[in-house]
């Protein structure tokens, strides 16, 4: 027993090496019971060897292995809920767990740059693989992860989760919780998440996971969707009408020759420009950050889900 | 009634011609060449007799009406008789055939329609109405045809039946008054700039803009600005057929007219200089813009551009023109009678564009569709 726990312990060290800060600022996994890990570590490591992903000893796996371990759903290390509201949420993502085999998480933390300095994409999946999260030999899971400081979210989804919340699907679901997050309203905003993932479970388990309606294809299904033929040579003779007009309007030009000077560059004495003053003053920068898509599961025109070189997938925005 | 200035030939007497491509004085009938230099020194006087004549006469029409008047006639009424269609017109002899010749006021030179002999107007480049300069006729008016029909070649949709039945009504060679503004444009022009880096921070592009404000003054001359300076040419034609080579701009002379028309101006130099300001302004904006480099984009935000105003010069500039008469519809061409550059707006056939527009749009929609049906 003493050994486990060491091995818990371990595991949460991990986590604290790749970040000192994090150490302090999650808090403790909870178990009740931890059983025998190892088998389940194999499993996790070779299905993540190429992203150098370590098996690790967690929760998980010891839930994995004797069914005995209380499994936490929610990672606060800021206090944004009261022990009977977290013991709530608790108790719906294992529901969650035990239907659909699949994890839904929170974890809320002060600052995601403790994880990763450049993007709260990179942070979720360092917390998600540190937290060892995700369920069954897939360690399917979806993480919410808000980061208070500058109310950064990311909503990460690991295995079964592609299938289930494509990136319109994911889309949809942070419009719910964002809408209670605006006013501070923590709790609902976490409810809602809940309901929403799992009605989205419910739908994916079903055959019809929640996808981008215009997509020419359904999404990580891969099974393309009949195209109306109305549609597409409706769209067709719009292009050929566009690409004709411009082509008739480019020959139609050299017919009007006659037209109002506007400048005088010819009479302008050559090399007479005489520069008085010359002022560059920097005003100031923007950023711009866009997501690479490295690979789209479905391979489909808008819908499906875009899956990272970690394996994940995300979205993320502010709340 | 004064007589207009009639060049005749020293060898047989006959009409003389400017011709371009010599850049002598041409007789029509022997076929003599004279130099412009040499028939000016010979005309000096007669141009003068006529000149005082013109003047004798102006001053004898204001003593008639002036007595007329003292005599008790009330003559309101006839002059607004024959006002409408008196005014702005002026009546001439032809010294060859004796003709009485009806010329507009501004008419500076012309041709006899009697006997065809080129004439010059007395008193319209007199004074201060003589033009400073003139860029002579280089090329006729065989060279103005041929530039029409290189014109048509191209043109897609031009009417066949515009090009085969077309038939020139007119082609006439014209010395077009021009001012020539000269003058320095001064001023600032502010822009904003930026330049942009990328790298790559995880899964993300990231791309970093840096933003400035530039600002540029300075100040750039120019010279010989060219604005039509008759109200019967079209400003858009003139502009369209610029530029003029100004090494060949000469001192004013009538002897390079004969064979040609001429106006005065009808439009004065206040009125447009206007346009010449605005073609400087815009010159120096993009001059100033050209001196912003090393960024990645550039947009103007505004700028405060005047012109120092310089000498303004009176030209006369060789142009041809060319009308033509389709479908009831009057069809202006005009050619730089210096560099041959020929502009003129051309009909489309409507058939024709929409033809050519069905023949590209329904085969782009058929490959498109079966692209996007069959894959």
């Amino acid at each position: 027993m003493k050994l486990r726990l060491l091995s818990l312990l371990l595991s949460l060290a991990l986590l604290a090496c790749l970040s000192p800060a994090a150490l302090a600022s999650v808090e403790s996994v909870t178990v009740t019971q931890v059983g025998e890990l190892e088998e389940e570590a194999e499993v996790w490591a070779a299905e993540d060897a190429d992203t150098a992903w370590e098996p690790e000893v967690s929760d998980w796996a010891a839930e994995e292995a004797d069914g005995t371990v209380q499994a936490v759903y929610y990672y606060d290390s800021v206090g944004l809920l009261t022990a009977q509201q977290r013991a709530e949420l608790e108790a719906h993502s294992a529901a969650i767990a035990e239907r659909y085999g699949f994890g839904v998480y929170v974890v809320v933390l002060e600052d995601y740059r403790t994880y990763d300095r450049w993007s709260v994409e990179n942070a979720a999946e360092v917390v998600y693989r540190s937290l060892d999260l995700g369920v069954g030999t897939a360690r399917s899971g979806l993480m919410l992860l808000l980061s208070m400081d500058d109310r950064d979210y990311d909503l990460c989804a690991y295995g079964y989760g592609h299938t289930a919340f494509t990136d319109y699907g994911k889309n949809q679901l942070a419009r719910v919780f964002l809408d209670d997050f605006r006013y501070d309203d923590w709790f609902e905003g976490f409810r809602d998440y809940q309901d929403e993932a799992e009605e989205m479970l419910r739908l994916a388990n079903a055959g019809s996971p929640v996808d981008d309606p215009y997509a020419g294809y359904n999404g990580y299904s891969g099974t393309r969707s009949q195209r109306d033929p109305g549609a597409v040579i409706g769209f067709s003779l719009l292009i050929g009408c566009v690409v004709a007009l411009i082509a008739c309007m480019v020959m139609r030009s050299k017919s009007r020759s006659v037209k109002s000077a506007r400048s005088a560059g010819t009479y302008a004495i050559p090399e007479g420009l005489y520069l008085a003053e010359s002022l560059d003053r920097f005003s100031h920068v923007t950023e711009q950050r866009v997501r690479i898509e490295t690979e789209r599961s479905g391979g489909g025109h808008g819908g499906g889900t875009s899956i990272s070189s970690g394996g994940f997938s995300h979205s993320s925005g502010k709340f | 009634m004064p007589s207009i200035i009639h060049y005749k030939c020293p060898a047989c007497t006959g009409p003389l011609h400017y011709a371009g491509a010599s850049g002598m004085l041409e007789c029509d009938y022997c076929g003599s060449r004279f130099p412009v230099a040499e028939i000016e020194a010979q005309q000096k006087p007669a141009e003068q007799a006529a000149q005082e004549s013109f003047q004798q006469q102006q001053e004898q029409q204001s003593q008639e009406a002036a007595q007329f008047a003292a005599e008790g006639w009330d003559a309101s009424g006839l002059s607004s008789a024959w006002g409408a269609e008196a005014e702005g017109m002026r009546v001439y002899n032809c010294p060859s055939c004796g003709a009485e010749l009806f010329c507009e006021e501004t008419t500076a030179a012309t041709s006899c329609p009697y006997c065809g002999n080129n004439a010059i107007v007395p008193g319209q480049f007199a004074g201060t109405l003589k033009p400073d300069l003139i860029l002579p006729f280089k090329l006729d008016r065989e060279a103005a045809k041929d530039a029409l029909r290189r014109h048509y070649r191209g043109k897609h949709f031009l009417p066949k039946s515009f090009e085969d039945q077309n038939h020139i009504e007119q082609i006439r060679g014209i010395y077009v008054p021009f001012w020539l503004f000269s003058g320095t444009a001064e001023g600032t022009a502010v822009f904003s700039g930026t330049r942009s880096f990328s790298r790559r921070q995880g899964n993300y592009r990231v791309t970093t803009t840096e933003h400035y404000d530039i600002q540029r003054s300075g100040s750039l001359p120019f010279d010989k600005v060219p604005v039509d300076a008759s109200s019967k040419i079209p400003d858009e034609h003139m502009d369209s057929i610029e530029p003029f080579d100004y090494a060949d701009l000469r001192p004013f002379s009538t002897a390079y007219m004969p064979g040609y028309l001429a106006d005065k101006y009808d439009v004065p130099a206040e009125q447009c200089a206007r346009h010449a300001e605005e073609r400087c302004e815009q010159t120096m904006v993009h001059a100033l813009s050209a001196t912003v480099q090393g960024y990645e984009t550039v947009s103007p935000l505004g700028h405060q551009i005047s012109l120092r105003r310089g000498l303004v010069q009176y030209a006369m500039l060789p142009v041809w023109l060319l009308n033509t008469k389709w479908e009831g519809k009057d069809y202006l061409f005009a050619m730089n009678g210096q560099t041959g550059k020929l502009v003129g707006d051309l009909p489309v056939d409507r058939k024709r564009f929409w033809a050519t527009f069905a023949a590209i749009a329904l085969p782009i929609a058929a490959v498109l569709s079966a692209v996007m049906l069959l894959m």
